[in-house]
């Protein structure tokens, strides 16, 4: 008796810690396929939500855009006019613009509200690979198989800068949180970090086995950056000391450029991509543990993107289907 | 953010070193940059303003209501007001939050203004001056403006044992002849800064609208006032052709006795030998360097503030240049050019780093001789290296908390960016009118209230010639 309790007097302050402390908080939200979003006529490349939470826009292969709303699942409504399949979709902050790059080479700009196509961007030499828009939504960088970044003035829709980026089509590209750096990631294995006012060169990471780098983006405090490699890895990298600090494995990549990011649930943080064995994959962002696996698509799962605020999360993948997954904790409570 | 990855060498940059650029639109009378800095107001001669966004050198809005020629903008903190004068007799606050009708206020006044200025915590709230005419502060808060006149006559200190004498009066009838020239807040809003043609520096209350207490700084007729960012210091430009940098006191707050402020002049900027007249100066962001235009002069000059030495004779265009305004956080300068209308950049010229390449790349001082690892060439398992590493990755890491750097501003308001620009840029880019003399008659005002607009930014040959003729 007297033994146990200096002890029992200690727990609760051990508890209190734990609370406190995001690392040691591991709830992930109980996902649940809520929704099964049917409609594209090929294989689905990218899922976004929009920022303001309210939509969800999804492109795909068939050349076309459709936009559904986040939390009903209900289709909204078809962007159409891209001659090519589309390979990637990004929202302007405003949640009102969104930003396609196809396979015909170009980027459009189109006003969700009312469909209209608002900007047409040619200069890419080669297919569009990936887009994103700054936060402040004046300028669009996109990466290309034609092995160049490009940053585009979208209010007159010219190119501003041309970065000699890579050696390889570039897969991904993202803005930091003030929008002073732009990252991109290439089949070449370099992950480059780019200053938006100078166009230079900032930083060039590289994994040892080169591994072609099909996506990339920063962490929601722009400190570390996310990619995902064709050797079955997503990679957590401090940019700053240009040193990985965790290595997510289990998935299966090695042919598909599949997207991967991170979800805000509960005061902790997770990181999320799809796989090519058709499962969305959830890793604890310290243990690099596997802690939830979302069964549903038939085939390679390559698009994920988590809600801003909510506990949902969308994938798409080859199937050509978007699933969108709730907290069913959350969907008990409503 | 980009900061930590930037070379130490290009930051330790604080003033730019070369022409990098320039915006076009229309013909350009006067720039200013909001506080963030991602936005470039200019007024044009045909009375448009245009916002430039600074990031992508592009058009970002077309402010449309001014009839003449624009003589100064004012942004407010947040960057959501910027108050517009002109010499159409017009202040306009235009609301960038919205758009179309209900988007801005016009307040009209009796004579083309010279300069208005937002009140730093109120944009509800501007001081302006206009020409031969008194100061006015005026409270757009309700549907009716409230114009309150204020005084250019100086406060001169009493005269012990004076009587009421001819020479008072005189001196009163003199002093009422003065007329403010320029006009600003402090950085609190408490008071108002102007100075007149007679050389005088005048502060006023803002809340008593009383003239507390009066410097005469120079004989000659002040043409501009502008303070530092951090309210400290200021530069009053006059035509004697010296610029005189004041620090403004402490104790200049709500309720101060105007007996007890001195406004004490910290150095006096000039060219001795080319007896150069100034156009138009500001402060870098930090308060630290001046800068200034020159008249009939292409050149930039900016001075150390504290010490008051030249540091840099910045080489511009071939022409005359007008207003001057400093990035409030990069080393960048922005000037308008009096001939062409356009907005010349200078920035600093940041050559790639060539380590930054390739994460083995290093910049070398000098040779050194390598040294060859003890373990270099050991042959490792693959698979035991990769376990090795993977154990090793238990570092804790937060991928959400945000850090701001020190100084990093809150977002704050960003302009919405509009997609649907009126497309009138071939009316505005047809070329300006050449020569200055071609542009005085053009000019919609009487020539003598044009020439008179100095204040903000020379017109050319015929500003400066009644600049000075104000001064008599």
């Amino acid at each position: 008796m007297s033994t146990q309790e200096p002890s029992s007097s200690v727990q609760p302050e051990q508890a209190d810690i734990k609370m406190t402390d995001p690392s040691n908080a591991r709830t992930v939200p109980n996902y649940a396929l809520t929704y099964t979003l049917k409609g594209h006529k090929m294989g689905v490349s990218s899922v976004k939500f929009s920022p303001d939470g309210a939509w969800l826009a999804s492109c795909s292969a068939d050349q076309t855009i459709k936009v559904w709303h986040a939390k009903t699942g209900k289709y909204e409504q078809t962007l159409e006019g891209h001659m090519a399949g589309i390979s990637d979709i990004d929202w302007a902050p405003d949640s009102l613009t969104l930003v396609s790059g196809s396979d015909d080479k170009t980027l459009r700009l189109w006003d969700v509200v009312s469909g209209k196509m608002l900007r047409l961007l040619r200069g890419h030499h080669n297919a569009v690979y990936t887009v994103a828009f700054s936060p402040r939504g004046n300028i669009v960088a996109s990466g290309s198989y034609d092995e160049a970044v490009r940053l585009w003035d979208i209010r007159s829709g010219k190119c501003m800068k041309t970065l000699p980026a890579h050696g390889d089509p570039v897969s991904g590209v993202h803005f930091n949180r003030d929008g002073t750096m732009i990252v991109s990631c290439s089949h070449d294995g370099l992950i480059r970090i780019w200053d938006v006012t100078t166009g230079q060169c900032l930083r060039t990471l590289v994994e040892e086995d080169n591994a072609p780098v099909m996506a990339v983006k920063f962490s929601p405090n722009g400190k570390y950056l996310l990619a995902g490699t064709q050797d079955s890895c997503v990679r957590l990298w401090d940019y700053h000391r240009g040193k990985c600090l965790k290595t997510y494995m289990g998935h299966k990549n090695d042919k598909y450029s599949i997207f991967s990011t991170f979800i805000i649930a509960n005061g902790s943080c997770f990181v999320m991509a799809g796989s090519e064995n058709s499962d969305v994959f959830i890793w604890d962002i310290q243990t690099k543990e596997i802690v939830h696996l979302l069964v549903g698509h038939p085939d390679v799962v390559l698009g994920v993107d988590s809600h801003p605020t909510e506990n949902i999360v969308a994938s798409c993948g080859l199937d050509g289907t978007v699933m969108v997954w709730m907290d069913s904790a959350e969907g008990l409570d409503e | 953010m980009n900061l930590s990855l930037l070379d130490p060498f290009t930051l330790a940059q604080d003033y730019p070193e070369s022409l990098s650029s320039e915006l076009r639109s229309g013909h350009s009378t006067c720039v200013r940059f909001n506080r963030k800095g991602d936005l470039i107001a200019s007024g044009r001669l045909d009375g448009t303003v245009v916002l430039f966004d600074v990031e992508t050198n592009g058009l970002a809005r077309y402010l449309r209501g001014h009839v003449r020629g624009i003589q100064s903008l004012s942004w407010s903190q947040d960057g959501i007001f910027l108050a517009s004068a002109s010499q159409d007799f017009k202040v306009i606050i235009w609301d960038l939050s919205k758009q179309g009708e209900g988007a801005s206020r016009t307040i009209r006044f009796p004579a083309p203004v010279y300069c208005a200025e937002l009140h730093p915590k109120n944009p509800n709230i501007f001081v302006c001056a206009l020409f031969e005419d008194s100061p006015y502060l005026v409270d757009i808060s309700d549907h009716v403006p409230r114009k309150y006149q204020l005084t250019s006559a100086p406060k001169r200190p009493l005269q012990p044992g004076a009587e009421e004498g001819e020479i008072d009066e005189k001196r009163a009838a003199a002093d009422a002849k003065q007329m403010t020239t320029a006009s600003v807040f402090t950085a609190t809003g408490d008071h108002i800064i102007t100075g007149s043609n007679k050389g005088w520096v005048n502060v006023i209350s803002t809340t008593t609208k009383e003239m507390i207490h009066s410097t005469r700084v120079t004989s000659g007729c002040i043409t501009y006032i502008r303070l530092t960012m951090s309210g400290r210091n200021m530069v009053v430009n006059a035509n004697d052709r010296v610029l005189r940098s004041i620090n403004i006191p402490d104790n200049l707050k709500e309720g101060v006795d105007g007996n007890d402020v001195r406004l004490i002049v910290e150095h006096k900027f000039q060219d001795v030998v080319n007896r150069l007249l100034w156009n138009h100066c500001t402060f870098s962001g930090n308060g630290d360097y001046l800068t200034a235009t020159t008249f009939k002069n292409h050149d930039i000059y900016i001075w150390e503030r504290s010490i008051g030495v030249l540091v840099k004779i910045l080489e511009g265009p071939k022409e005359e240049l007008g207003t001057v305004e400093w990035h409030p956080t990069r080393p960048l300068i922005a000037a308008t050019g009096l001939e062409s209308g356009k907005i010349f950049i200078w920035a600093t010229s940041n050559p790639q780093r060539w380590s930054a390449l390739a994460p083995d790349f290093r910049e070398l001082e000098e040779n050194i001789e390598y040294q060859e690892r003890e373990d270099e060439f050991d042959i490792h398992l693959k698979w035991d290296l990769t376990k090795r590493k993977l154990h090793q990755e238990n570092e804790i890491v937060d991928a959400v908390t945000i850090e701001r750097a020190r100084g990093e501003v809150e977002d704050g308001w960003n302009m919405p960016v509009v997609l649907d620009l009126e497309d009138t840029e071939s009316e505005s880019d047809s070329p300006p009118p050449s020569g200055p003399g071609e542009r005085k008659r053009k000019s919609p005002v009487p020539s003598k209230a044009n020439g008179n607009n100095a204040g903000a930014n020379g017109n050319g040959t015929g500003t400066t010639r009644s600049k000075r003729r104000r001064a008599d």
